[in-house]
């Protein structure tokens, strides 16, 4: 029970980026850190992960189950090789993790905290967001293993060096259980936009924008200026984008160096899901507004004003 | 076929919940509790598969020390036709234990698909319907905001980060469900009287199970840290100066 396991956080072949961040947040806990991959990575993205200065191994997980990551699969083949020599399971917290984490930590029989933020006494103590981003709870871990996710931004990101500092162990005698699921398609968001989660900079609409083609314009100029667009849960409820947009409580969680905000009133949860950017700039025409509070910059003006200066900013 | 609803009582979405002076405990006390809002999409769901003759029984349950006659007369009012309190003097602080009693439960009763809220508002963990699929080796179809069922088998479409996820799977199975699934009825007078001849059942979990303790202790609460000065800029020429020259953009 000796090891700190990190889960990678993966999609389409590669690892992604954040992981690293989970690395940082294992470091924590003062004990060998080994992370997990499942199958059909790269071989580019495991060679970057190999010069990953914390880790001390890496293990490949390969079983044509594992393709399409599915949680059934992905816990079982995790549990038998983790139960008996985790001290402490790591992933970044997103949809993967949320879907899967709870149900390898079951299988061990280990608590679980989710979106932690803080961790401090060599992993004996965890600070993470509950009600909505309203209240921290810090907790102490009584007994490990324990199970944890991660938020992306509150650990800085592990660095790499210049050689290779671990080897790549793959296992492929894996007995994974005979359970009736099955991956039918993934409709994913265009893969040549930034990644809302990994973007420098997001630029985020409420249900103020009014339609799917005001969504349209704000996505036209997001491109010009390399951003990713994110959204409200009332204007993914509305239908101007699609669910993969939302930030908040029940979407996702960002921390870009520059989040702007146009026509978004700043409910809180939308707020807990961005109010850890560096630099937040707030575009409503409520000087009452909940937004202005988290706000570095604010401007009192209709967002579409706002988006035609802008526009012709970058066109100028 | 059974469908098992389990749902939660949490402080209402509206009401600001705040840390009790000594830091060692939120207060929630007083303060209006109302069914996790993801549970009532779930129960809304189990209903309507009810309503289109997939379903022959749809029962909610809970767990808690604190009455919930409310709570469960509001689903059965919205249209489950049985509820279940399953008792406990213990606080079940982890989704662990939930998850465990929830397993003693649904063996109990065996229904062919459980269905549960993504996450609470309360904890945000998203924890209980994987934990529960995970120790029943069931299939587990989460943040579903499309569900279409026949014969044995469902097929969802899964809300995830990149997009849409279509999964299908064998039954038994446990479903989580999200905001976009459905919008939950307001139960008629008629069906808030109906409900009350409905029946309302108390299990004592050790009739189910034992319960380990918790394997983390609460230290201490806080509020986020103070909010940002905001300067408040004049124009959009000044808005793109900030942007040009302290973030680089544009």
């Amino acid at each position: 029970m000796n090891f700190i396991y990190v889960i990678a956080n993966q999609f389409g072949g590669n690892i992604c980026d954040n992981t690293l961040a989970a690395i940082t947040a294992a470091s924590s806990f003062s004990k060998p850190i080994k992370l997990i991959v499942m199958d059909n990575v790269t071989a580019d993205s495991l060679q970057v992960m190999q010069r990953c200065e914390l880790l001390d191994e890496i293990i490949q997980l390969e079983h044509p189950k594992l393709e399409h990551l599915l949680p059934e699969f992905v816990a079982a083949a995790c549990s038998d090789l983790i139960k008996d020599n985790a001290y402490a399971v790591i992933m970044i917290a997103n949809t993967y993790s949320k879907n899967m984490l709870p149900r390898l930590a079951a299988s061990i029989d280990c608590d679980m905290i989710s979106n932690v933020n803080n961790i401090s006494e060599a992993g004996a103590v965890l600070t993470h967001a509950i009600y909505a981003g309203n209240i921290f709870e810090t907790l102490q871990i009584d007994e490990f293993p324990c199970a944890i996710t991660v938020n992306a931004n509150s650990f800085p990101k592990a660095s790499y060096s210049e050689s290779d500092k671990c080897s790549v162990v793959k296992i492929t005698d894996l007995a994974l259980p005979d359970i009736k699921v099955e991956h039918v398609a993934l409709q994913s968001s265009d893969l040549d936009k930034p990644l809302l989660s990994n973007a420098k900079v997001v630029i985020a609409g409420g249900r103020a924008l009014g339609s799917a083609e005001n969504f349209a314009r704000l996505e036209d100029f997001a491109a010009r200026v390399g951003a990713a667009v994110g959204a409200t849960r009332a204007a993914v409820d509305a239908g101007y984008v699609p669910n993969s947009y939302q930030v908040g409580q029940t979407g996702q969680v960002v921390g870009p160096d520059l989040y702007i905000a146009f026509g978004i009133s700043g409910a809180i949860q939308h707020l807990t899901g961005m109010r850890d950017s560096k630099v937040i700039v707030a575009i409503n025409t409520d000087p009452d507004a909940e937004i202005f509070k988290v706000a570095d910059y604010g401007l009192i003006m209709d967002w579409e004003v706002v988006l035609a200066a802008l526009e012709s900013a970058v066109a100028g | 076929m059974e469908v098992v609803v389990a749902v939660k009582q949490v402080t209402d979405y509206r009401v600001k919940v705040r840390v009790a002076q000594d830091n060692k405990s939120v207060v929630t006390e007083n303060l209006k509790k109302s069914l996790n809002p993801f549970d009532a999409i779930a129960v809304e769901a189990a209903v309507q598969l009810k309503e289109q003759g997939l379903v022959s029984k749809v029962t909610v349950v809970t767990i808690g020390s604190v009455e919930k006659t409310q709570l469960l007369l509001q689903c059965l009012a919205m249209g489950a036709c049985e509820a279940c309190h399953i008792e406990t003097e213990l606080e079940l602080k982890s989704s662990l234990q939930v998850a465990k009693v929830l397993v003693a439960y649904v063996n109990k009763i065996k229904p062919q698909l459980v269905m549960l809220g993504k996450q609470a508002i309360d904890s945000d963990a998203s924890q209980a319907g994987p934990m529960l699929a995970g120790l029943l080796s069931w299939p587990q179809l989460t943040f579903v905001s499309k569900l279409n069922i026949t014969g044995n088998s469902c097929e969802a479409l899964r809300e995830i980060d990149q997009g849409l996820h279509a999964v299908a799977a064998e039954m038994p199975a446990v479903v989580t469900v999200d905001l976009r699934l459905n919008s939950p009825r307001f139960p008629s007078l008629p069906n808030i009287v109906a409900a009350k001849r409905r029946p309302l059942t108390k299990l004592n979990v050790a009739d189910l199970c034992s319960v380990d303790a918790a394997k983390t202790t609460a230290i201490s609460y806080a509020e986020p840290s103070k909010n940002r000065s905001c300067e408040i800029l004049e124009d959009t020429a000044a808005l793109v100066t900030v942007l040009r020259e302290k973030q680089g953009l544009l």
